[in-house]
Order: structure tokens, then sequence, then C-alpha cells
């Protein structure tokens, strides 16, 4: 009998098997998202069969169809993917009332008190997958893994994919890990790896039977916290609430048109202000801007012309556009001299805060009979809060592009366009329980 | 959906954006297209893979990812304008 139940659920190659779903042609071919149809463009996923034929994720197109010359490349479409994962989490909602949204294709759920053990959760969970194929999509592949603990059930899920249901229990724990290599334990990278086999531990197994002394003296607290894990210690819960954003921004790979054409402005302009509008849609205030350029090189792929970041910290912190896409053209022109091909940008909002509601008030000039200045800015900062609320208002309508700021006048859709991300499960919406972001 | 092909690919993706005249099913609880005419010709669509929603702004368009026995079409559905589009077509040669 287990103390607690944690089950976490992981769809195999998603984006890649949302594709596959679409399209029927797409299955048992080797497929390939990517974020942009470029030979630079990054894959951010592949399908099975194009795994088995060394495509990985994080290869650029070109390298990828280099290894694969038969697959077939397809650009992400997040609204696709956030609809699925909508309707796959609204399934997992019903077994619990504890569920995590990991990522965009992962979830923990928290079944202690709804199941009686474990074998109960994985029949139940085994239900939610053939109901996952029955009513979202055939081809959509899960694996699930339970145990006591949520690092122990990401454990089990990884163990068999695609499509495994692994438990791990106290009594074949020491199994599991025992088949396991230190890298496939989720922390554990190449340098930590060179690191644990100098204390003499070369297996999971190993490390979990390490005197506990001995990894806290190597690597302090993440070594304590390593062993209880392993060791089938709750570390973590399930988060069922998400928690609020550390920094919010946007990021686009510059075409060679936007260059020619003296647009980069423009774009930098659509970034700032496609993240402020998440960031007003969170409720939210960004305390610093930071902007980050990267410049076309001479070498064949244009990757290594330099660049940089810097940042900006406000004087108060704000969510209107017009402040943020100020700072963000300022930071811009501090990193380029606007001649050289931009390659990359991107806009970040950090030290993110909430509305405090307190008003200030100025300090009435009796000479000039007018509020000082700081009032006059303050009533300034006001309106244009107001304003980019208005044009929130309109976008909320008519759609994303029937305003704009003045900078991005005649800018096609198509540049800064919606982005997805692993981690990301903004606009995630699950039947019953409202939006949830993380 | 965009999509890159190479000379050893035989997927063929062709942007239409045409509208296009349905004729749909509403059974339990679903809306399924059946039929379309695109042009002059009839498309018979034997499964509806996909179906997913987007917001523009008030309106919400509803796509489907159908195929018959020769090619995925993506077809979509506008609310506020009730006009049905071909969005797209997949021939696999």
């Amino acid at each position: 009998m287990f103390s607690r139940l944690v089950a976490h659920l992981d769809m195999n190659s998603f984006f890649a098997t949302v594709e596959q779903q679409a399209n029927p042609f797409l299955r048992g071919r080797p497929v390939g998202v990517c974020a942009y149809l470029h030979r630079n463009g990054c894959v951010i996923a592949a399908s099975v069969e194009a795994k088995q034929l060394g495509m990985k994720v994080g290869m650029t197109m070109q390298e990828a169809r280099e290894r694969v010359p038969n697959a077939v490349f397809v650009q992400n479409e997040p609204a696709k993917y956030r609809a699925v994962t909508s309707r796959i989490f609204s399934i997992l909602h019903e077994l619990t009332d504890r569920v995590e949204h990991y990522s965009i294709d992962e979830a923990f759920l928290d079944l202690t008190g709804w199941y009686r053990d474990h074998a109960e959760a994985a029949w139940a969970l085994t239900r939610a997958r053939r109901r996952i194929y029955a009513e979202v999509g055939e081809w959509l592949h899960c694996s699930i893994g339970i145990a006591q603990t949520r690092f122990l059930a990401k454990l089990a899920s990884d163990y068999q994919k695609p499509c495994g249901l692994t438990v791990v229990t106290p009594e074949n724990l020491d199994e599991v890990l025992a088949s396991l290599d230190l890298e496939d334990i989720c922390g554990i990278g190449p340098r930590m790896r060179r690191r644990i086999a100098r204390l003499g531990y070369a297996t999971p197994l190993e490390l979990k039977r390490a005197p506990l002394e001995n990894l806290l003296n190597a690597f302090g607290q993440y070594g304590y916290t390593m062993w209880m894990k392993l060791n089938g210690q709750e570390v973590e819960d399930v988060a069922s609430e998400a928690a609020p954003p550390k920094s919010i921004g946007h990021s686009h790979c510059i075409p060679n048109s936007v260059n020619r054409e003296g647009r980069v402005e423009a774009v930098l302009t659509k970034l700032t202000e496609r993240a402020a509008r998440r960031l007003r849609h969170e409720k939210l205030l960004a305390g610093s801007v930071f902007v980050s350029v990267g410049l076309r090189g001479d070498d064949v792929n244009g990757w290594y012309g330099g660049g940089g970041g810097e940042f900006f910290r406000l004087d108060e912190p704000a969510d209107d556009s017009f402040t943020l896409a100020g700072a963000a053209r300022e930071l811009l022109y501090e990193l380029w001299d606007g001649r050289e091909p931009v390659r990359f940008l991107a806009v970040t909002f950090t030290e993110l805060c909430h509305p405090s509601g307190q008003l200030k008030f100025g300090v009435w000039d009796v000479g000039r009979g007018t509020w000082d200045v700081g009032r006059e800015r303050e009533q300034t900062m006001e309106r244009l809060a107001c304003l980019s609320k208005a044009a929130d208002l309109v976008r909320d309508k008519h759609g994303e592009e029937s305003i704009s700021l003045g900078g991005m006048f005649r800018l096609s859709g198509e540049y800064a366009p919606d982005r997805i991300g692993f981690r990301k499960t903004d606009g995630v919406v699950v039947k019953g329980v409202g939006e949830k972001s993380a | 959906m965009l999509s890159f092909f190479n000379l050893f690919s035989p997927m063929v993706y062709e942007k239409v954006n045409q509208p296009v005249e349905v004729l749909a099913a509403f059974r339990n609880d679903r809306t399924e297209p059946m039929t379309f005419k695109w042009g002059k010709k009839y498309y018979q669509i034997r499964k509806v893979n996909l179906v997913h929603s987007e917001h523009n702004g008030r309106e919400k368009v509803y796509y489907f990812s159908v195929s018959d026995d020769a090619n995925a079409y993506r077809l979509s559905f506008r609310t506020e304008s009730l006009k049905w589009m071909l969005e797209e077509i997949c021939e696999a040669t």
C-alpha cells in the first residue's frame, strides 16, 4: 500500500504525433516539426520514426535533413497543440482535483485518496489513455508512470517509451534503478555524471545506496535532494496551482527580408507589444526590460556574427506598450549600429510585480499654481496605460492585427508569430477549471 | 500548416484559402463535415482526424483536419461569418 500515489503522463513526440494525427499520410513517416521552415530552423519535435533514424530535437533543419533525407518537415502550429493539450488535460482533471500542468505535453497527477492502490490508479489511467485515443486522436500516444513521489513517477513514465505504463514501488525501485544509466535521471547531465563518477558511483542504484554524508559533502543541497529523491522521499509536491511567471518575453529569428527593408525596429516593437499584451493579461507590471540582439555572421549559416544583451530598469514598473517599446528601442540602438544585419531579436520583461494599487500625489507648485512635473508624468503614464488597455479590448474583439503601434505599421503578421514553448501552458483551457498558465 | 519537402519526399502541401460548400452532420455533440465542393468537384470526406479552434478577436474559427483516400485537407469554419474555407490540401503523391 502506497502512502502517496503520484502519476506522470507524458505525451510521446507530442508535436509530431499531433501533426500525424491531423494528416494520416504523415503516419509511419519520419516527421520533424520546426520552429521555422528554414535551413537554420530548429527541430522542436521529431516523430518516433524520425528518432529511430537519428533525428534529434535541437538539430537544425539542415542537419536533420542530412541525417534523414526522406523526412517531412512541418512548421509548428501552437493553436493546434494547445487545443489537443486542453482536451487531454480535461480528461486528466476528471481523475483527481490535483493536476499539475508541468508542460505542454506533460502532467503530474496527485491521486492520493482517490484510488486505493497503484493497481486501481493504473486501471484508471489506462481508461484515461483509451479516452485520449477515442476522443482526441488514435495516433496520440502517451507514457504513464506511477510511484509514491513526483520524481519517481517521472522516472517511471520515461522507463518505457512509447506507450508504456510503469509502476515503481519500494519493492521494485532497486531493480528499476539498476537498469538505468546515471544520465537517465532527471537533473543529471554529462558534467554531473563525471562529478558523481569521481566519488565512485557509476549507476543510479549505487547513488541511492551511497552514504548521505558523502553526497552532502560533495554536492551540498543538490546531493541531499538527489539522495532523497532516489530513496523515494518526497521533496517537491504536485503543484496544482500554477506559479506566477518570473519573466515574460518574445523572440524571433529575423529573416533577411527584414534587414533589407529596414524593419528591424518594427519587428522589435512588435515583439515588445506581444510580450506586453501577455504581461497585461497576467495583470503584472515589468520592472525591467532586457533586449538581446544576435548579428548575422559571415559564416555559411550566418550564426557567428556576435551580438549581446542589455538591461534597462524602469523608474516605475509599467505595463503599457509605449513605455516598454520605448525602453526596448533604446536598448536596441545601444547594441546595434543600425547597419549590420540582425539574425535574432528577443525582448524579456523581468522583475515582474503586481500593481500596488497605491495612488501617488504630486506636490502643488505654489509659484506656478500647478501640480509639479512628477504629477504630470504620473498622469501621462496613467493615460498610456489606459490607451494600451483600450487597444487590448480592440484586439480582443477584432483580432491581433486590428490595431498596432505606429512603429509596426505595415509589418506582416508572419513576423513575431505566436510561439509555443514546452514549459508554457498559457492558453491551455481545461473544461470546468478555466485557463491555466504556468 | 507550412511544410518543407524535398525531392525524396512524397508530400506536397498547397495553401488554398478558397471558399467551399460543405455538407456537415451535427451528431453526438460534434460537427462533422461530410462532403465539400471545391470548384466543380465534390470531395467525400472519409475521416475527421483532428478538430481545433482558434480565436481571431471575437470570432472563433474551427479547423477540421480531414482526409479522403488520396489526400488530406484542412477546412475552416468561421463562427461570425458562418463561412467554410478550404485552407490547404496535402497531396500524398
